[in-house]
């Protein structure tokens, strides 16, 4: 028997300019070994993203339904056991153990809790903002737990960007372009 | 209603002067630095932003507060290179390429220890 803990887990997903970022989840492991991971994403992928893509009934984009939340519908989260051959499974992701024992059972319940009330709220998911690692880590602060990130694991989307009231004022015009009155 | 091309000529620039007034009071807020010393920082971040192929308002506008963060940070080279390399990623549009090299350095940059 070992003792039950919840991580955060962070995958490598991709590459912007060159910089990898990562993918994050939670992954729970019951007492007896067992691992249930939570995740966030978007609802739908817009049309472009689909093409070429298969599923078990066919192509992909053939099954395309806009969604009136936008290119990627609304937030999802979703759970299921992390297996090999899973969405999420990454036997050399990166880790930070958030709790461990009882500790960790209680906040495991609290974060699926709040998730659901999270989804509840159908938020747009926005890839650069408010999207799936937005998601698994506002959960967590909801559940008043303290989010550290695996160390040098860029994961877009996990910091609350405070704007710049200005930014909001200022517009997108090109500078010495048209404008359009 | 568009501005005519003629219009234009005699318009946009007025509009750009104004941008860069506005920049330099943003800028002017965050520190006690010489009115000089502001304007020759808007100066060298709109010069900068075309070559990162930045060109609203609005990203040269965040491009400019991201830039003076890092510029008084003064953090490693590396952290530095993977923001430019994120600002001038090609396949994204110029308002994301922002927001994710923002969002780079808040999550990557380390204070040292006081």
């Amino acid at each position: 028997m070992s003792t039950a803990r919840l991580d955060l887990m962070a995958s490598a997903a991709g590459k912007i300019g060159g910089v990898t970022w990562h993918h994050l989840f939670l992954l729970w492991t019951d007492a007896a070994g067992k691992q249930v991971c939570l995740r966030a994403g978007p609802q739908c992928l817009p049309l472009e993203m689909l093409y070429g893509r298969k599923t078990q009934d066919g192509e992909a984009a053939e099954d395309y339904e806009r969604s009136p939340a936008g290119p990627y519908g609304l937030i999802a989260f979703s759970s299921a056991p992390y297996e090999p051959g899973t969405v999420d499974f990454d036997p050399v992701a990166a880790n930070v153990t958030l709790a461990s024992g009882n500790a960790a059972a209680q906040l495991w319940d609290n974060v699926q809790e709040a998730a659901q009330a999270l989804q509840k709220e159908e938020i747009p998911y926005d890839p650069v903002g408010k999207g799936g690692n937005w998601a698994i880590t506002e959960a967590l602060r909801r559940c008043g737990a303290q989010v550290a990130l695996p160390p040098k694991r860029w994961a877009p989307g996990a910091t609350v960007l405070a704007r710049d009231p200005l930014e909001d004022e200022i517009a997108t015009r090109r500078i010495g372009q048209p404008v359009a009155i | 209603m568009f501005v005519e091309d003629e219009q234009l000529a005699a318009f946009a620039p007025g509009l750009d002067a104004q941008f860069r007034v506005r920049c330099a009071e943003a800028l002017g807020v965050r520190g006690q630095w010489s009115e000089e010393r502001v304007k020759r920082a808007v100066d060298t971040a709109l010069e900068r932003a075309p070559t990162l192929g930045l060109s609203e308002e609005r990203s040269v506008f965040a491009y400019l507060l991201l830039a003076t963060d890092i510029a008084l940070a003064k953090p490693e080279e590396a952290l530095v290179r993977g923001v430019e390399a994120i600002l001038r990623e090609p396949a994204l549009p110029e308002w994301q390429r922002v927001r994710l090299a923002r969002d780079y350095w808040l999550q990557m940059y380390q204070p040292p220890a006081p």
